[in-house]
């Protein structure tokens, strides 16, 4: 079933944690050397700023040649344009096949690219109807397509949209059944996030090094759907938006107060969760979704003006991380706060830029209202740029 | 943390003689040590400054009647002084070389000083009017020190903050999300202005090797000069309709150098951004020649046919040079 072969895909595991602990000083650069010559690499991954630009061009190339077809071939009816819908899959995945078999390309931005080229081409044949649209059709299509494209590339990103088309596919099919149905959604949503966090858990857990990248993307996502499902302004505006309810911002839902509850404590259980189990992908989902939480919070109650907050906020961040910066500076409870190892020259480069970007000041050409300081909201600065 | 069992892995690797015992040892050990959260406060340190100044900037904006101009001045001034002085304390002096920063803290203080610095003349130029109407000179004056900070302090987000402000300066924006949006590509001065501070700010990264002061500073000053380089040398081409061909032909050998010093350097980052703002030049100028020979429907398929086959041969070209750069060489 899959298109690489396993020991080409046991190589790159074993180089890929050979680098890693190359980096954490486990090992020498000559027995990483060694390594490499043991286990040599032959599925072709190039550098990463070049798979963008390979990505970039895929999309050009596929398409033109897409126009190209569309233009030769005047399609014009239903039939004809599912037809070239079709065509343009086919060669999308034969294309796919081909460099996958002949070069071996393993996440190489063309073959991400028309991975996704397939599953949009396929998809898109199911909108092209005269009749309504079924959203549930297209979700089990998607659903299938892209698990196909998972299992057959180990692909992390196909993996995660199998995942939210299940999801979907779940929502639409049960909010079928009736009234109980979709007040019960929300929990349904949530039961299904965890049972797949659990199962995606226990797959990492076996040597199924091949899709482990795949295993942990679901788990990571699971975690931020089971957040979203119990979330109350998810819940209700979903609701209000799905089933005509027309609630106004000050109208309550059934249960609102189970969804307060989840939204409020689900976030700190991630962390500290995340800090018993030294567990990164918890603490740093956690810590995101706080500040979901306080946005949730602030858009039914507005506490105190938004730039108190921010000024609260940001003395709490300031001391809270001076505090831990210092308290860890000596390892306690196995956390430091030193950099064990050298930054990488990359993540300075890109601090550097974000710094730019949040703190940017107005051009000089008379503007009388230039005003220092930050001019901006938060950065999406991630836990690891 | 649900590692794969990595102790497996190196036992096996320790079988084969790949690694010694010492190495297997380490490797094992690794989970017993402590584990880093330095990248996780410092972006809560990131983001609790970027709270703290914006809010500042609000709260004095709306009570700049109420609390009195001359203590708030003070108090961002002190602020500011004491940020700075905090620095001065433990800096370790200036070289050429680069210095190591003392820790996350250190590297925020510093960040911080320089944002109320930014924040105490603005506000006296808005205020007070200090420097008249030379808006230029409330903002000269801070690029200047926060230039003289990168450079003593060895930061390189104050040196990007200097960089920005140095744009600001001559009237264009220059940070990333901005560069496209807030610059005004209908006037054809600011291009200019843009082709003036991209080729300053490229002469000071070649500069800085050069002359080997700061030299890990040359990416910072190369990669804001070679995008508001290119975009303006674009804006100007796409501009002019009558001399587009001059400008491409500026383009055509800004490319070219570009391209040499990537290839001479192995750095995709600047090999692609390069091959890719030339190829929208010469995309551009086929459009124009393929319009120019129009011939009903054929010019269309020309067009859509030169863009699928220069799609797949940059791939290639991609590709090539991957191949030929040598592994791990950086940005």
């Amino acid at each position: 079933m899959q298109a690489y072969s396993k020991s080409d895909l046991f190589n790159k595991y074993v180089t890929e944690q050979a680098t890693d602990a190359l980096q954490t000083n486990g090992i020498s650069s000559e027995s990483h050397i060694k390594i490499f010559a043991a286990y040599p690499v032959r599925l072709y991954t190039p550098n990463y700023f070049i798979r963008i630009a390979l990505g970039i061009l895929t999309i050009i190339a596929v398409l033109f040649s897409g126009l190209l077809l569309w233009l030769l071939t005047s399609a014009s009816s239903t039939a004809g344009i599912i037809t070239m819908l079709i065509i343009l899959t086919a060669v999308c995945y034969a294309t796919l096949e081909f460099f996958v078999r002949n070069k071996k390309y393993y996440n190489a931005g063309v073959d991400n690219i028309l991975m996704l080229m397939t599953l949009i081409f396929f998809t898109s044949t199911f909108f092209v109807t005269d009749f309504e649209i079924s959203w549930i059709a297209i979700s089990l299509i998607g659903l299938l397509i892209s698990l196909w494209l998972t299992a057959r590339f180990t692909d992390a990103f196909m993996a995660v949209i199998s995942y939210c088309s299940l999801l979907i596919l779940v929502f639409l099919i049960y909010i079928k059944l009736g009234n109980f149905a979709k007040a019960s959604v929300p929990l349904v949503m949530m039961g299904l996030s965890a049972a797949v966090y659990f199962a995606m858990r226990k797959l990492m857990q076996r040597k199924a090094f091949t899709y482990h990248f795949c295993f942990k993307s679901i788990a990571l996502v699971s975690l931020i759907t089971f957040y979203a499902s119990g979330n109350y302004f998810v819940v209700k505006e979903l609701s209000n938006e799905m089933f005509n309810l027309q609630l106004t911002p000050h109208d309550s839902i059934p249960f609102g107060w189970l969804f307060w509850i989840f939204t409020i404590l689900i976030p700190p259980l991630y962390i500290v969760y995340g800090i018993i189990r030294k567990d990164f992908m918890f603490m740093r989902t956690g810590l995101g979704l706080i500040a979901v939480t306080i946005f949730t919070i602030k858009y039914y109650y507005a506490i105190l003006p938004a730039e108190i907050e921010m000024l609260v906020a940001g003395v709490i961040l300031v001391v809270i991380s001076y505090v831990l910066m210092k308290y860890l500076a000596t390892p306690k409870y196995g956390f430091t706060s030193v950099n064990l190892y050298p930054s990488k020259k990359e993540a300075l480069n890109v601090e550097a830029l974000i710094i730019a970007e949040t703190f940017n000041q107005q051009t000089a050409v008379g503007k009388p209202g230039l005003y220092g300081g930050g001019s901006g909201g938060g950065g999406g600065a991630s836990g690891d740029f | 943390m649900y590692i794969f069992p990595k102790w497996s892995l190196f036992t096996k690797l320790h079988n084969e003689g790949l690694i010694s015992d010492i190495e297997l040892d380490n490797v094992i050990q690794q989970k017993n040590k402590a584990v880093s959260v330095y990248y996780d406060l410092r972006t809560l340190l990131y983001l609790g400054i970027v709270l703290l100044t914006t809010a500042i900037g609000i709260v004095i904006y709306q009570n700049i009647d109420t609390i009195g101009h001359t203590v708030l001045l003070l108090l961002i001034g002190i602020a500011g002084i004491s940020c700075f002085g905090y620095c001065i304390k433990h800096s370790k002096g200036y070289t050429n070389k680069k210095i190591d920063s003392p820790d996350s803290w250190y590297d925020y203080i510093l960040l911080l000083g320089c944002l109320l610095l930014l924040t105490f003349t603005g506000y006296i130029q808005f205020q007070y009017n200090v420097f008249g109407n030379r808006w230029g000179l409330a903002l000269f004056l801070p690029m200047v020190i926060l230039f003289l900070a990168a450079y003593y302090f060895d930061h390189l987000g104050v040196l990007s903050l200097a960089i920005t402000n140095l744009a600001a300066w001559a009237g264009i924006s220059i940070t990333p999300l901005r560069i496209l949006k807030d610059n005004d590509f209908s006037n054809s001065q600011i291009m200019y202005v843009g082709v003036a501070v991209g080729l300053f700010l490229v002469a000071m990264s070649y500069i800085s090797i050069v002359k080997n002061i700061k030299v890990h500073f040359e990416f910072t000053y190369k990669n804001f000069g070679a995008h508001i380089l290119f975009i303006s040398l674009l804006a100007l081409m796409f501009y002019y309709d009558n001399i587009y061909l001059v400008w491409f032909i500026a383009l055509a050998i800004v490319t070219f150098l570009f391209f040499k010093d990537a290839v001479r350097k192995n750095s995709f980052y600047f090999l692609v951004i390069t091959l890719l703002y030339g190829y929208v030049a010469v995309s551009y100028l086929v459009v124009r020649l393929v319009a120019l020979v129009d011939f009903d429907m054929g010019g269309i398929y020309m067009g859509i046919l030169y863009f699928i086959l220069s799609g797949i041969g940059l791939i290639r070209l991609f590709i090539y040079y991957n191949k030929i750069f040598k592994k791990h060489a950086g940005v």
